[in-house]
């Protein structure tokens, strides 16, 4: 296993890890920086201070205990759907790629693509927000049109790795689908 | 393509407009061509506009040349919205990302254009606009265009026009310094327009119109000339093509003096389809009211047509005078023009299509505009860019006392704004974007290997070889050297690197295989020795079809040697149908022939639609013959539950061709068809085993 050091296109320290299992399974994950207490010291306060501004303009006490109450629900939302610790992709050449996500508050989700189903694994340039950046694609295949693509999964929808970390994820991505290619072709010319 | 170095340093050119292709027109070609040109010479160009329907992000089209379609919204006529500063973060974005040097706009009705000017002034790039409009000075919109123009090019480091008379109307309007504008003229594929006397017909004279029907292209003109001139020369006739809220007049015109038969309306034309409708003509009318540089006039002359056009704007620049009957923008002097073109047309005095051709494919060239405007983009990375100060200054003796002021402010907030966004991010942190353009961008990948298969030097091939090359090296999109030896026709290179071991069948990312290519190229040596070494004819379903591709290129050689190796004769592909609705489409009268004497079956095409669709609709009087002469069914209705009768244009050889063929056919053809389709696709062979005397198995045979 080894551990690697990047930045997302935010600007945010991210770490890439990567773990061989054996030659044709890889597991790749990208870990966000956690939760920092100093951010969320910030925004509570600036909740409360709100609260207690209104508090003082209205003199009801009904505004305090809301803010509390907000604060408190606002940050399990937070925790439970909003922020992603890490993400990870595992490719096995055998059998398809399982993408996880991983919540702050411990939540996973999981989906798997069969090998059959995917095409390929790219890296597309996309307009997002007010930004240009680059992420990684899988593509599915679509069953009609064995040249078409049916859909376009993106990963790392949170982290947003830079270029240089994607790059180095889709050359790991790329050397298991390879051996899945040349392995059929071989045999079907046999 | 022989990509010679630029002679300065290669610069990074950003085109920003908010007219781009899907949209059509000057602007958005101009723009298209000027950029291939200039990544040919080795710059890197991209271009940005605004996302159109659901085309939106990023695209790349010929030669690595790269489309931000940015989602911005759409105001009016395909300009959008201006606030001077949404758009730019994502501007700057891109400006960083793609390290550009010199950001060039395109139109003065483009919003996003004098945006971008705005934001790259504010960055510190260089800028350079093309103005590709004429404007009047009269009206309060003109007055308030103008006074934005001024704004936006008062620190533009250059400016290019199109005509002397759009420099003189641009550095009027825009109180310019003559000497930062430059006069470039537009240019014109002339291998897209070349002359076809055979299409004209010599018993009439047409006069054919190319424009939007809109006032300012003087439509009302047109329609009081036609009446006048067809009521004095009863074998005249006008052909209009174009679409526009004006055609309502042409329609009424045409009711009132009864002129269906002469007068014909093609309403909207796409691009590729003008040359076609032009050759048709004699005499081309321009009726423009105002005009830059007319496009259309150059076109019908590359066509070899006589010109009449009103004497407005840069037209005169435009044409050499015997090329060109200039009239006054008035019905009377434009009847007298067009008098004295059908005088010269009857006397014969006319220069024949293809002198007229010869002379104006030299004058207006998209490489010597390209050549042009890489002297203004030299020229500009030698000088400063304005810094703030002098900015402010220059926005406020230059443009006046309160809009002179209130654009300074807005530079001041639009420069704040950039700080805060450098703040937010960084440009460290903007990943540079690959660059792809052109021949060495990094989509070309080929191998020298690649590049000496394609040229066919077989001697640099064999010594690459012995040099220990890979044969079977592929390209990114999995090109590999044989595909380009059989692209390129070279059938000795091709068999070197089949005895080297090159996979015969190698398929790229586009379904492409090196039989595929050799059908392209039509060389028939090269098909046969792929299939001696056992390159299969007939490709699994999704693959590109080589027999298919054979046939749209009109190579009926390769085609047979396919056919000999069994391939299906009926073979549907999804995308083209069948070969022999192919070759109807693409009008290859040889190829219908040798496949329908070959047994392919007449009625099957594209799903619904049959070979007679595309026959009719294609306008080919020569393949409908044989169609039905093979026993084509013209009943037969497709998807849109159309006959090919209703796909033929009114009133053409094609429509009487096909009413012919109405009826019952004679009982001589139905004997015929009956007998042939007992005999099946053999029917070539089997005819002979009947042992039928000569003249009956020659018509049975169709000779």
């Amino acid at each position: 296993m080894e551990e690697r050091r990047y930045r997302s296109a935010s600007g945010a320290p991210i770490a890439l890890r990567r773990r061989q299992h054996s030659a044709s399974c890889r597991e790749l994950a990208v870990r966000c920086p956690r939760l920092q207490l100093r951010s969320l010291s910030a925004v509570t306060s600036a909740v409360w201070l709100a609260a207690y501004g209104l508090f003082v303009l209205s003199e009801n006490s009904m505004v305090l205990s809301a803010a509390i109450f907000i604060t408190l629900v606002g940050l399990i939302i937070y925790l439970h759907f909003v922020k992603i610790d890490q993400e990870s992709l595992l490719v096995i050449g055998s059998l398809g790629i399982q993408v996880t996500s991983s919540y702050a508050s411990g939540k996973e989700s999981t989906t798997f693509i069969e090998m059959g189903r995917v095409k390929d694994v790219v890296i597309n340039e996309a307009i997002h927000m007010q930004k240009v950046i680059y992420y990684l694609c899988i593509l599915l295949q679509d069953p009609a049109d064995p040249q078409g693509v049916s859909e376009v999964v993106p990963l790392f929808q949170s982290s947003k790795p830079r270029l240089d970390c994607l790059i180095e994820v889709y050359k790991s991505c790329q050397e298991i689908l390879e051996q899945r290619k040349t392995a059929p072709q071989s045999s079907g010319i046999k | 393509m022989a990509a010679e170095g630029p002679a300065g340093t290669a610069h990074s050119i950003c085109m920003v407009s908010d007219f781009f292709y899907p949209n059509m027109g000057g602007v958005e070609s101009h723009v298209y061509q000027l950029s291939q040109c200039l990544i040919e010479r080795g710059h890197k160009v991209l271009v940005v506009t605004h996302a159109y329907g659901r085309r939106k992000g990023i695209r790349y089209l010929t030669n690595g040349l790269k489309v931000y379609y940015l989602p911005l919204k759409v105001m009016y006529n395909q300009s959008t919205a201006t606030t001077l500063f949404h758009s730019l973060p994502l501007l700057r974005y891109i400006f960083v990302r793609e390290r550009v040097t010199v950001v060039h706009a395109h139109s003065s009705f483009s919003a996003m254009a004098h945006d971008a000017l705005f934001h790259a002034k504010t960055m510190g790039l260089r800028t350079v606009f093309t103005d590709h409009s004429l404007f009047g000075f009269a009206d309060v919109s003109s007055v308030l265009t103008n006074k934005l123009l001024t704004v936006s090019l008062c620190d533009t480091n250059h400016i290019i026009c199109v005509s002397y008379t759009s420099k003189e109307n641009t550095v009027l309007r825009a109180a310019l310094d003559p000497l930062i504008v430059s006069v470039i003229p537009n240019a014109v594929d002339p291998t897209d327009f070349t002359p076809d006397p055979s299409r004209r017909d010599d018993s009439t004279i047409t006069i054919v119109v190319v424009s939007r029907l809109v006032y300012r292209k003087g439509i009302d003109l047109l329609s009081g000339i036609i009446p006048e001139l067809c009521q004095k020369y009863p074998e005249l006739h006008f052909l209009v093509g174009g679409e526009g809220p004006k055609r309502i007049i042409l329609e009424e015109v045409r009711e009132r003096y009864q002129l269906h038969d002469r007068v014909r309306l093609l309403g909207a034309l796409e691009h590729q389809d003008v040359r076609n409708v032009l050759v048709q003509g004699h005499i081309f009318l321009n009726t423009s009211l105002t005009e830059a540089f007319c496009m259309a006039i150059v076109e019908a002359a590359s066509c070899g047509l006589q010109v009449v056009s009103t004497r407005v704007g840069g037209i005169p620049e435009v044409l050499p005078d015997n090329l060109i009957i200039l009239c006054e923008p008035s019905v009377k002097s434009l009847c007298d023009g067009l008098e004295k073109a059908i005088a010269q047309l009857r006397s014969g005095t006319l220069p024949s299509p293809e002198a007229v051709h010869s002379k104006v494919k030299t004058f207006y060239t998209w490489r010597n505009v390209a050549e042009r405007t890489e002297k203004v983009y030299d020229r500009v990375a030698d000088e400063v860019v304005l810094p703030m100060d002098e900015r402010l200054n220059r926005l406020m003796s230059h443009c006046g006392p309160v809009t002179g002021y209130i654009f300074a402010l807005f530079a001041v907030l639009n420069f704040l704004f950039l700080t805060f966004l450098r703040w937010m991010t960084p440009d460290s942190i903007i990943d540079v974007a690959i660059d792809a353009t052109g021949p060495k961008g990094s989509w070309a990948d080929r191998s020298p290997l690649h590049d000496a298969a394609f040229q066919g030097r077989l001697l640099s091939l064999k010594t690459l070889i012995a040099q220990g090359f890979d044969v079977n090296l592929v390209t990114t999109d999995r090109v590999s050297a044989l595909h380009e030896a059989c692209l390129g026709g070279h059938v000795a290179c091709a068999k070197v690197l089949l005895e080297n071991g090159a996979q015969v069948n190698a398929v790229t990312i586009d379904g492409i295989t090196p039989l595929f290519n050799a059908c392209c190229s039509g060389s028939v040596a090269c098909v046969n020795m792929l299939l001696e070494f056992g390159a299969k004819p007939q490709l699994r379903n999704h693959l590109a079809s080589p027999i298919h591709e054979a046939v749209k290129r009109g190579h009926r050689e390769c085609m047979e040697i396919l056919l000999a190796h069994e391939v299906d004769i009926d073979q549907e592909d999804l995308q083209h149908g069948t070969p022999l609705y192919v070759a109807c489409m693409y009008q290859r009268t040889d190829c219908v022939k040798k496949l329908l004497e070959l047994g392919a079956d007449v009625n099957v095409g594209k799903r619904l639609d049959t070979p007679l669709h595309a026959a009719a609709r294609k306008s080919s009087v020569e393949v409908v013959v044989l169609l039905t002469d093979y026993g084509a069914n013209p009943k037969c209705r497709n998807a849109e539950f159309k006959c090919a009768l209703d796909l033929a244009v009114p009133n053409s050889k094609m429509e009487q061709a096909l009413l012919l063929r109405e009826g019952p056919a004679s009982l001589a053809q139905l004997c015929r068809l009956c007998i042939r389709k007992h005999l099946g696709r053999s029917c070539l062979y089997a005819v002979h085993k009947l042992h039928l005397p000569e003249p009956l198995e020659n018509f049975l045979l169709y000779r």
